[in-house]
């Protein structure tokens, strides 16, 4: 009994040793990278799917993915990277990136991950201009955009019909002063009776007021920065003219009150809104809502005798400055494979990427979704007219001054006094 | 004939012949208070390390310039100088005061009253008492998107009881004037049912002999709540107002989720603007620059109930 207890006791012994030289062996080898987004669905599904392919692929790198509430994203990130323990390769709008570039919180990329050996060869890999943002001294500091995006309106073909107006262009964009008429004889407003619907539908939050409003402050041929001096400039005659048309909307034509606005998207494809300004992100989440609603796509409005210009945004891949070499190298390797997608991250999440990808049987990555898409080549024309917003590093202040300028006037306050405090506001922040 | 006066000498006596007296520590006192300050200490270490280190934390680092990215740098008191002079700051400390008077004073009120109504005995009292609690066991969060609906301009639950009276398409969130006052009616239908509670606790407490005796006297029903049930509730009183003030004070919820703190910046609550200030635009130091502010009127402010009610309590005896 006590001998083979003894046997018992040294085979005990020798398999855990065994066990913990395999795991401190396989340890050494592995590089964990931790991974941040947000938690839209269909794209938390997909990152999980393609890291589950990457391990397979890369036995050296163990992938830990975690996915932040949309609404507090930014708040989430930032915080972990100011506790020291943010994660390694995370996802961020690039509206941040002039903070995040001050506070050398992004890596450089590294070129030979993705196959080529200079940035420039790098760069050329993505649609052109889709990379200004992230670009420092010539360097590039992203791994590429996950989501490129522009504007352009969503309409209620049906209440066009209804209302006897003749279906927009999809390719030649109405006035704003156009549009204002359309939209009273959309929202049928009538004294006196509740309201149907919102001529229009937009989210009234910070970022989508700069989304909004700066591609029709440009229209006019102003801007809310300054891009020579970098100076706020809200107190001008085309700021003025873009909240004049908004507090129009909203008391002469009765066709928009943000009060009757419960979830924008959900009020568009319940017929609640008849115009949804969005991105090609909205198609697949409007048919998703209401797979009956018969809808299309017209460009952005421009101001009469404006230029066209339309807004850009991206969400971006980055490697974080401050991690160990080896997880940097390992997130350059993930951000290459993630990028290498572009025809899934259109199928399952309809994010259109900037990367140029060819797929196996020859077609460019933006004739297949042109292809599997109709509707998107109408965002083609906002698309080429796109530029991107503002870089300031007090971004959310100057579009929180924005959106409260937009509150007020839509509630019908003096213009001219709404953009006194504004500019005063804007001031302060610098 | 009735004297409050003599009542509340009364009560006075009674609280000396049963209050606390000071007498020399013996072993066994030490004993129990030695086993006192162990089982205190747990409550200590937490409240050390989840409130007074933050605390100071806060203090230290308004005193820099912090953006969460970089490394704090000190800046002495330009984070107090440009606090004082931002107009968001006066215009949220304007918006608190005004939604503090709107919610705790109906509050008092209301649950005062209802206290009353229900320290009596009636038919299905538990049920009615039950139905006016609940609000308090819901979270606040579905409260406000509750009234999110509740206050739709359309086709809300307020618009079904507007309409008839003839007010069609009222826009409590987001016209400048009502705003405030539609986040103050959701705070006070929340709020009041929990200080009713403590109110009622206070109530069942006092002897009935009291108003046994002063109904003997000839005091009326005005006479013993003014001469008797004030007097006693005085603590509650004072407890009941430095919470609730300190709640209104500190309320984040309804206007974060409900206005965003519009339209324009009237309902931009203090709280709101520093969570803006914190973990929008990710100026620490500024941030809490702002909470010492508060933290400091908050504390004058409950320093000054307490002297207020103190000195009432010593003059009247009671309490």
């Amino acid at each position: 009994m006590h001998r083979l207890f003894r046997q018992f006791a040294v085979f005990s012994a020798s398999t855990v040793v065994l066990a913990g030289l395999s795991i401190s062996a396989s340890a050494q080898e592995v590089v964990t990278l931790n991974y941040l987004t947000h938690d839209f669905a269909p794209a938390v599904a997909l990152n999980e799917e393609l890291i589950a392919e990457f391990e397979a692929a890369n036995p050296d790198i163990d992938v830990v993915y975690e996915a932040e509430p949309n609404d507090n994203y930014e708040q989430s990130l930032l915080t972990a990277l100011a506790s020291g323990a943010g994660p390694d390769v995370f996802w961020a709008g690039d509206w941040l990136a002039p903070q995040f570039l001050e506070n050398n919180v992004l890596a450089p990329v590294d070129p030979t991950a993705y196959g080529v050996s200079t940035q420039e060869e790098f760069m050329g890999l993505f649609a052109p201009g889709s990379l200004d943002a992230f670009v420092v001294d010539g360097q590039v500091h992203s791994g590429g955009v996950s989501e490129y995006n522009t504007f352009s309106l969503l309409y209620n073909v049906d209440q066009f019909i209804e209302a006897g107006l003749e279906l927009p262009s999809a390719t030649e964009p109405m006035t704003w002063e156009e549009f204002a008429v359309v939209a009273e004889a959309l929202a049928r407003p009538q004294d006196g009776q509740p309201r149907e619907r919102n001529a229009i539908g937009f989210f009234i939050v910070p970022i989508w007021s700069v989304l909004i409003m700066e591609p029709m402050i440009r229209q006019a041929g102003g801007e809310i920065v300054d891009p020579e001096t970098g100076a706020i400039t809200l107190n001008t005659p085309e700021v003025a003219r873009v909240l004049q048309f908004f507090q129009d909307l909203r008391l002469e034509q009765n066709a928009y009150d943000p009060a009757f606005q419960v979830s924008v998207l959900d009020d568009f494809a319940q017929g609640r809104v008849s115009a949804l300004i969005a991105g090609p992100w909205a198609i697949s989440i409007t048919r998703q809502l209401n797979p009956e609603l018969n809808f299309a796509v017209m460009p952005m409005p421009v101001f009469d005798g404006g230029e066209r210009v339309t807004t850009l945004y991206s969400w971006a891949w980055y490697v974080n400055a401050r991690t160990t070499p080896e997880r940097q190298a390992a997130g350059w390797r993930f951000i290459e494979f993630l990028t290498s997608q572009a025809d899934r991250w259109w199928d399952q999440a309809a994010y259109i990427q900037a990367r140029e990808v060819t797929l196996d049987d020859g077609t460019s990555i933006a004739d297949y979704r042109a292809q599997t898409e109709p509707l998107l080549a109408d965002f083609a024309g906002d698309f080429a007219a796109g530029r991107f917003q503002f870089r300031s590093t007090a971004y959310y202040e100057i579009a929180n001054v924005l959106l409260r300028a937009l509150t007020r006037a839509l509630e019908g306050e003096d213009i001219a006094l709404i953009l006194e405090d504004a500019q005063a506001e804007a001031e302060a922040t610098q | 004939m009735f004297s409050g006066g003599r009542m509340v000498n009364i009560l006075h006596e009674k609280s000396w012949k049963t209050g606390l007296r000071l007498r020399p520590r013996s072993g066994s006192a030490m004993r129990e208070a030695r086993w006192g300050l162990i089982f205190a200490a747990p409550a200590v270490f937490f409240f050390t390390i989840f409130f007074v280190y933050p605390l100071l934390w806060a203090g230290w680092i308004s005193l820099h310039d912090w953006g969460l990215l970089n490394t704090p740098t000190w800046n002495g008191l330009e984070n107090y100088q440009r606090l004082f002079s931002d107009r968001q700051f006066w215009n949220s400390v304007g918006a608190t005061i005004q939604y503090t008077l709107l919610t705790v004073v109906p509050i008092w009120l209301l649950a005062f009253g209802l206290a009353l109504l229900f320290r009596r005995s009636f038919p299905l009292r538990r049920t009615y008492l039950t139905l006016v609690y609940l609000p308090a066991v819901v979270s606040l969060t579905v409260w406000c998107l509750l009234f999110l609906l509740i206050y739709q301009p359309s086709y809300g639950l307020l618009t079904a009881v507007t309409r008839p009276l003839g007010f069609e398409n009222v826009r409590w969130l987001n016209d400048l004037n009502l705003a405030m006052p539609s986040l103050a009616l959701l705070s006070v239908i929340k709020g009041t049912p929990a200080y009713m509670v403590i109110y009622l606790a206070g109530l069942t407490s006092i002897p009935n002999d009291y108003y046994e005796a002063a109904a003997i006297d000839g005091a009326g029903p005005m006479q013993r709540t003014l001469y008797i049930t004030l007097p006693i509730m005085r603590p509650v009183i004072l407890y009941v107002s430095v919470l609730s003030i300190l709640n209104a004070f500190q309320a984040f919820s309804p206007a974060y989720l409900l206005t965003q703190g519009g339209p324009g910046s009237a309902t931009r609550l203090l709280p709101l603007f520093i969570y803006e200030q914190g973990f929008s635009y990710f100026r620490m130091g500024y941030a809490s620059a702002a909470s010492m502010v508060m933290f400091i009127a908050l504390l004058l402010l409950t320093l000054f109930q307490f002297r207020f009610f103190g000195a009432r309590s010593q003059t009247t005896g009671a309490g």
